[in-house]
């Protein structure tokens, strides 16, 4: 597992993955903090947003810009993990790799542990620079940023990094699961963007209760640290649950499909 | 220095169906260590699919096997001794070629250093570092035998090696081939370029719509074929007393362009030089001509032809 650990950091350092994958996740993190900042106003920031001056001005505030990327870090994350498992079906670069690995599982975990480590890795210097820029941009708003050079405000960073890079990992088990099982990028990236931003959406307005069981809802719950209808460690267990289940069939996938063509 | 064994590759009634259809039926196939075994058959013979199963991509659905000593269900103790490039080169396009041999040998376990040793074995050094998108064909194609040759394998296996290769490269290939096979390494090479199989291979393997036609050596093979032996007499008046000669002997001849071909041993030369000479008939050349290996092949493979697969005689 370690080899195929490190063997996988070898395709995951190539130019196309830092520019795509930790790209992509500081771009859309700098968006929504430079979004957040300028537009909140003390009632809140347009389109339902219930973040307000007063509450940037908190502790938390300094990891509002990350905790407000999530879903759109997760959502490329997602996309990253299914690219990168469909890829080896549609190269043909598996044959390869089970020759030299034929332990599947081990290979599968392998993958998946670099691939984490990578999100990890995307997940932080986002958030970085998102509190760098908050810095830089609070007073174009006027906010106080006494709080956010508390202790406070540094648990509060951390506590959102590990909710942001667990919620991330679980998207990114959804889109390699998807990879797998479609053995296409396009298919896999497709199918899992529909379901989250659209079938979900769908479901949970028409069933409330069963809605928030699904794998993109309890995400978010975890990215939010919990809310008022699903408490955090609610959202943990069901997300291990569901996302868990949703993984192991993959694996299982993985493990026993033939490998031809 | 690697155990020796006689046999690097045996199955017995080796078979994979695809619902009704059986792609490999009932193989049983026997290649000898350290040898170069060419493994031919026409387009969709059942060749990858024998080769996916050795390599446990895919699982038989009857019939078992063994490589290097071990059965086939127990792929992963023997395929670290196994290099295999399969349905031809796959790699990441925007890795290097050194990249990518790094990602195959960091997985496999094996130290840096032979990524240089390997690279320089298919000469593509002064290209490693290039993108591999930016590659020909042939180029694509040495550096799969490349990463075949990664673990310094006991047992190299190869789906068309030259495809793609300028005629150099073909060589090159050959001559690498061979070293290997002569330093010990067993080389399946699986081609339909079957002057190259005939060039290089010690051993054939044929087979047919997923049964095997033929086993032996590539000799052996031509051999069994009917030679021509070719004569061509001074004077063309004198070809119809010729034909009428070699008739008289029990072949079959053919006269054509002044010259009598006539369907025989290859012995049985000399006694047409004599009995021409006894007819007063002066040869001004006398040659045999063997079949090659396509011809062979096409001998036993050629529907026409009514020869059927060797499990079809069985049964």
């Amino acid at each position: 597992m370690t080899n195929a650990f490190f063997s996988e950091w070898l395709k995951l350092r190539r130019r196309a993955m830092l520019l795509g994958g930790i790209g992509a996740t500081m771009a859309v993190t700098a968006l929504a903090t430079v979004v957040q900042l300028v537009t909140v106003g003390d009632d809140g920031a347009p389109g339902g947003s219930t973040v307000t001056v007063a509450s940037l001005q908190e502790a938390g505030g300094l990891a509002a810009g990350v905790a407000g990327a999530a879903t759109f870090i997760g959502a490329v994350t997602l996309t990253l993990w299914a690219i990168n498992m469909a890829n080896e079906y549609t190269l043909g670069t598996l044959r390869n790799l089970l020759v030299r690995q034929p332990h599947r599982l081990r290979l599968l975990a392998g993958k998946l542990l670099a691939l984490a480590s990578f999100t990890v890795v995307a997940v932080t210097l986002a958030s970085a620079m998102s509190i760098a820029m908050s810095f830089a941009m609070a007073p174009v708003n006027g906010i106080d940023t006494s709080a956010w050079t508390t202790t406070s405000a540094l648990g509060e960073v951390a506590s959102t990094w590990t909710n942001t890079v667990l919620a991330a990992i679980g998207f990114g088990l959804i889109g390699a699961s998807l990879g797998i099982f479609l053995r296409a990028p396009a298919g896999a990236i497709g199918a899992g963007l529909a379901w989250l931003l659209i079938g979900e959406l769908i479901l949970s307005q028409a069933w409330n209760e069963v809605g928030r069981w699904l794998p993109g809802q309890l995400l978010q719950a975890i990215s939010e640290g919990g809310d008022t209808s699903m408490p955090y460690l609610t959202a943990v267990t069901g997300a291990m649950v569901v996302i868990g289940s949703f993984t192991a069939a993959s694996g299982y996938l993985f493990a026993h499909r033939e490998v031809a063509g | 220095m690697r155990p020796m064994r006689a046999t690097a590759v045996r199955t017995r009634n080796l078979t994979k169906r695809y619902g009704e259809r059986a792609a490999v039926d009932g193989l049983d196939m026997t290649l000898p260590s350290g040898a170069i075994t060419g493994f031919v058959g026409p387009n969709g013979a059942g060749k990858t699919t024998t080769i996916r199963m050795l390599l446990g991509l895919i699982r038989p659905t009857e019939g078992d096997g063994e490589v290097l000593g071990r059965p086939l269900v127990e792929a992963a103790e023997y395929l670290p001794q196994v290099g295999a490039m399969i349905e031809g080169p796959a790699f990441y396009p925007t890795l290097t070629g050194r990249r990518n041999l790094e990602v195959l040998a960091r997985l496999g376990g094996i130290g840096p250093a032979k990524i240089d040793e390997v690279l320089e074995l298919v000469d593509l050094s002064d290209r490693a570092d290039d993108p591999y998108r930016s590659y020909s064909l042939g180029m694509k194609q040495r550096l799969g035998i490349a990463a075949a040759l990664l673990p310094d394998p006991a047992l190299l296996i190869l789906d068309e090696p030259t495809n793609g290769l300028d005629p150099a490269g073909i060589r090159d290939t050959r001559a690498l081939l061979r070293r290997l096979s002569d330093g010990g390494m067993t080389v399946v090479v699986s081609s339909h370029l079957l002057s190259e199989i005939q060039q290089m291979s010690d051993h054939l393997v044929m087979i047919q719509r997923g049964a095997l036609v033929f086993e032996g050596g590539v000799e052996e093979l031509i051999d069994r074929q009917p030679t021509e032996v070719v004569a061509r007499p001074e004077f063309p008046d004198d070809v119809p007393a010729l034909v009428l000669l070699c008739e008289r002997a029990g072949y079959r001849v053919e006269a054509r362009d002044g010259s009598v071909r006539v369907t025989a041993p290859t012995s049985w030369s000399p006694e047409l030089n004599r009995r021409a000479m006894a007819a007063q008939i002066t040869l001004a050349s006398l040659s045999i001509e063997q079949v090659s290996l396509e011809e062979a092949f096409l001998a036993i493979t050629e529907p026409t032809n009514g020869l059927r697969t060797a499990r079809e005689v069985r049964s």
